[in-house]
């Protein structure tokens, strides 16, 4: 191996070349001194203290010593040659160039890479940096040594018409825990869990000094049909295991899954041997090229290098409720079922982001995987999760069985589909494998088609880097047709202070083809909303565009799952009766340009509408009078502040060009403003009936339709006639709107700008402000009688603590 | 390459265990310590025997009794240009391979094959020590190296 060395930058330049002290061909060995050259200084002479001192220029010689070892080749400098800067100096031949090492031994030649001399400005350990070997993290090679390793490997599996597919272990192809329930379980045949626990396998593992949870038993559920898509998959595709979990566990593991080691062979890697705790990297196992492999995870934020090349499949979670024994080394998973409260993150959690202190981090990492463990053995979640289910069960034995698609109230948060037998804990009902399988096989089949086709103009047997088609793209393009052309808003699925776009499910949604919008719109074709949460404000505005499907987030998870754009018709929501109904208000409203202000008035009409069908649960249709109207309107108030507020976490989430506060601040400003412009409606109880008074023939006209509305509405039917009786209630709140001040409207269309752009002037928060109220009194004071805002104040006190009633009931309830 | 040692050691024992076995003990507890271990340049394999308990003295402050052991032991240190015989733990991929076989195995033409646990001779080309362990760098390209049929 050739080596060119340089002269290096620490010398003083510029030199002269006096001498070369090894000609062509002789050996060199390191520290030697090769090359003799010249150069110019200044010193100062004389006594200082005189001040006789002056400069003078001296010529110094140096010797240059070798850095590396071997046969001189060529020099690149001449005799005499003047060198004003860093430039190549020699070219040695090496007799090894320590391409690959072995725990800082050269592997070929046995010299210490780790000795340091003072000729060398680089350590020899850094020729060889590239770790790629699965099983040991010791052995190191070059770069140029890594992507020979890698093109040969590539030349292999093209060969063999193969891919790369990296197989995550821990909820993705097996179920593990530690819960001795299940051992229990296993050797009692009468336990109603017995048939699906009789297969799940069983180890002993004693990695390391861990306490109660030392030597346990590991449990180990394979994932329905694994074999079968192990073996058909392994003829298309090379495995290999890549786990967070230790080596022994990995090992274990893989003896259970593939105990002729024929699938996986030593292909296995685990969190001892990856550079990282908290994510996975294929460049790790394919430091080249990663366009050959495919990764299948069930978490796909662990692979933030290569999310192309990712499948990702749902976590199969047998063992309800214990989740990944292994994930305590991963970041938290991202809690999209939203029915969970998720937890705050620990701190060190957090510091483990910024990356700071890494074996500190680990150490409590591995202790909380510890505790979590010890837990699991103490606990025994299991155990009680099913003596749960079993009460349940009693009580509701009948219903269980008919009605299988209630969701279980102990595994809510767990279960993928809701749909299962109450009267055991475990199913093993998982079809994943299959889906997985067609996709794999789908894969593998575009990419070799792609690669024949370019193939076809070549010599047979010429593989270069460039033939080989990219499988992260192949992957993308299949996934992005999924979902081609649906627009999706999400709705309670992504927390408040996340960026749906960079959130795991908005992420999934795009990499499938969906395009995720923020805020409903006729454009849209699904608003994908969270079951435990069909009321959002989303929903109401989706419900009254007929072309939206609104559909629970299992849609999205299916069909992400199955890769193919599932029938909607199962997966619909059922609207709620108030907010079906409210579709058509807001539908006139903003199909009528002429009143546009109005539409606004409208759209906050609109869910106060909805709320009297709600709020009048006692009175239902029958009740014209104004004394009830009134009270009602009360009630509706709250609601919809209730109901707002309930909105707010997918609303804000949605704002992404302006900060979360500031639309939290305008949120409530909104709220402040319509308590304020009811206030004002409700208070003047002269004015109202005076308003109505005036226009009485048009008032009657609509309180009749509009007590039928409600029947309607809450019997769930046609909303025709709803239509005529919103658009004259619109006709009455606009009279009111009219008798009020100008100052008012204004505020209604501040309102007005902030439902349509999202981007208001943040108000002050909290609507019980007893400076606010005033504020707003004194506003609202400027048309009307002083005498009013006093009896705005006092009523506003009333209202206040309803709404904080109504908010804490909700806040309990939620 | 194997030696014979003669070597020493403070082993410290705590007072609980003070009485007519003291002796045992101590050799039991520098068995435990020190069999096995590697000092960075050589590995103790097994201790032959303890030669010379000194008399226990109490350390101040913790009540520990301290003794100085003199014992002999085999112990191993590898060589530069040293034959010797091992076992294969690991076979990197990059090696020319058959990856078909199982397990997966390095094969150089039809009548040696190594694999894992294949006993190979090798020659050693290179050591290197840190704390508590020791690595060395074997060669089988030469004549009579390589593996050990049956």
């Amino acid at each position: 191996m050739a080596k060119t060395l340089r002269l290096g930058a620490r010398l003083r330049y510029p030199i002269t070349i006096s001498k070369f002290l090894k000609n062509h061909g002789d050996d060199v060995s390191k520290q030697e001194p090769i090359l003799r050259y010249t150069f110019k200084y200044t010193r100062s002479i004389g006594d200082p203290s005189r001040n006789e001192e002056h400069e003078i220029e001296e010529t110094g010689v140096a010797d240059w010593d070798s850095p590396a070892e071997g046969k001189i080749k060529q020099w690149r400098v001449k005799i005499g040659e003047v060198i004003r800067s860093d430039q190549d100096l020699v070219t040695i031949e090496e007799s090894c160039s320590h391409e690959v090492q072995y725990a800082g031994l050269c592997a070929i030649c046995g010299k210490d890479m780790k000795e340091a001399t003072y000729a060398s400005e680089s350590l020899d350990t850094e020729r060889a940096t590239v770790a790629m070997v699965h099983d040991n993290i010791a052995l190191t090679v070059s770069a140029d040594q890594a992507a020979r390793a890698e093109m040969q490997l590539q030349r292999r599996l093209l060969q063999d018409r193969k891919l790369s597919l990296v197989v995550d272990l821990d909820q993705t192809i097996i179920h593990a825990c530690i819960d001795p329930t299940v051992g229990e379980w296993q050797r009692d045949p009468s336990n109603p869990n017995y048939e699906a626990v009789k297969d799940v396998r069983s180890f002993q593992l004693d990695d390391g000094p861990r306490g109660a949870a030392s030597g346990c038993w590991y449990y180990i559920k394979m994932r329905p049909g694994l074999a079968e898509f192990l073996e058909r998959i392994s003829q298309l595709f090379e495995l290999h295991v890549y786990t967070m979990g230790t080596r022994a566990y990995a090992l274990n593991i893989a003896k259970i899954v593939d105990p002729t080691q024929k699938l996986f062979g030593n292909r296995i890697i685990s969190r001892d041997e990856n550079d990282s705790i908290t994510a996975k990297s294929l460049q790790r196992l394919f430091p080249v090229s990663t366009n050959m492999v495919v990764v299948i995870d069930d978490r796909a934020d662990v692979w933030p290098r290569n999310r192309s090349n990712l499948i990702k499949v749902t976590p199969y979670d047998f063992f309800t409720g214990i989740g990944d024994i292994n994930s305590s080394f991963l970041p938290k998973r991202p809690n999209v079922n939203g029915s969970n409260t998720t937890d705050p993150l620990p701190d060190h959690e957090r510091s483990l982001a910024n990356g700071n202190d890494e074996n500190a981090i680990l150490q409590l990492q591995a202790e909380e995987q510890e505790r979590t463990l010890e837990k699991q053995l103490k606990d025994r979640p299991l155990l009680h999760l099913q003596e749960e289910l079993d009460k349940v069960d009693e009580e509701a034995e009948r219903k269980s069985v008919e009605n299988g698609d209630s969701p279980e109230p102990a595994l809510n948060g767990e279960s993928e589909s809701p749909s299962h037998q109450r009267h055991k804990l475990l199913r093993d009902d998982d079809k994943e494998l299959k889906y997985l399988e067609q996709h794999l096989t789908n894969l593998h089949h575009s990419f070799y088609e792609q690669y024949d086709a370019r193939c076809a103009n070549r010599r047979p047997g010429d593989i270069v880097p460039d033939i080989i088609p990219d499988v992260g793209s192949t992957l993308n393009f299949l996934k992005s047709q999924i979902l081609k052309g649906t627009k999706l808003v999400l709705s309670g699925l992504v927390p408040l202070d996340v960026d749906v776009r960079r959130s795991e499910i908005g992420m999934q949604a795009e990499s499938f083809g969906a395009e995720i919008r923020t805020r409903v719109s006729d454009e849209i074709t699904h608003l994908v909303i969270n079951m435990t949460r069909p009321r959002t404000q989303k929903v109401r505005q989706a419900a009254r565009i007929p072309t939206i499907k609104i559909v629970n987030q299992n849609w999205l998870a299916d069909s992400i799952s199955q890769w193919v754009k599932l029938d909607e018709t199962p997966y619909l929501i059922q609207v709620h009766p108030a907010d079906r109904n409210a579709e058509t208000p807001l539908e006139e409203g903003s199909a009528s340009p002429p009143r546009p202000k109005i539409t606004i008035v409208t759209s906050g009409r609109q869910l106060f509408e909805d709320e009297i069908n709600d709020a009048a649960d006692d009175g239902d249709a029958d009740d014209s009078g104004e004394d009830e109207d009134e009270d009602d309107e009360d009630d509706d108030e709250d609601e919809e502040l209730n109901d707002r507020y309930n909105v707010m976490p997918p609303e804000i989430g949605d704002g992404q060009h302006s900060p979360i506060d500031d639309l939290d601040g305008m949120e409530w400003g909104d709220v402040d403003k319509e308590l304020e412009e009811f206030m004002g409606s409700d208070m003047d109880d002269s004015d109202f009936e005076s308003t109505q008074g005036t226009d009485h023939g048009t008032d009657t006209d609509s309180e009749e339709p509009r007590s039928k509305k409600r029947k309607l509405g809450d019997e769930n039917e046609e909303d025709d006639v709803s239509e005529e009786a919103e658009g004259s209630v619109l006709a009455k709140k606009q009279r009111i709107a009219k008798a009020r001040t100008t100052g008012l409207r204004n505020v209604r269309n501040a309102t007005d700008e902030e439902d349509e752009e999202d981007s208001g002037l943040p108000t002050p928060m909290g609507t019980g402000d007893e400076e606010d109220a005033a504020r707003e009194a004194n506003v609202k004071g400027n048309g009307e009688a002083s005498g009013d805002d006093e009896e705005d104040d006092d009523d506003f006190a009333d209202l206040e603590a309803e709404l904080e009633a109504e908010l804490q009931a909700e806040g309990e309830g939620g | 390459m194997f030696f014979l040692y003669n070597l020493e050691r403070r082993v410290t024992l705590h007072p609980s265990y003070f009485g007519k076995n003291m002796h045992e003990l101590v050799t039991g507890k520098l068995l435990k310590d020190v069999e096995g271990t590697c000092t960075g340049s050589y590995y103790i394999i097994s201790i032959m025997d303890t030669f010379d308990i000194s008399e226990g003295r109490i350390l101040p402050g913790s009540g520990l009794a301290e003794f100085t052991v003199g014992y002999r032991a085999v112990v191993w240190r590898p060589f530069k240009g040293e034959t010797l015989t091992a076992l294969v733990k690991l076979i990197p991929q990059e090696v020319k391979w058959d990856p078909n076989a199982t397990p997966p195995q390095f094969t150089n033409n039809e009548d040696t094959t190594i694999e894992v646990n294949t006993q190979v001779r090798v020659k050693i080309v290179g050591t290197r020590a840190e704390v508590g362990e020791l690595w060395a760098i074997g060669s089988i390209k030469e004549d009579y190296l390589g593996t050990l049929q049956n």
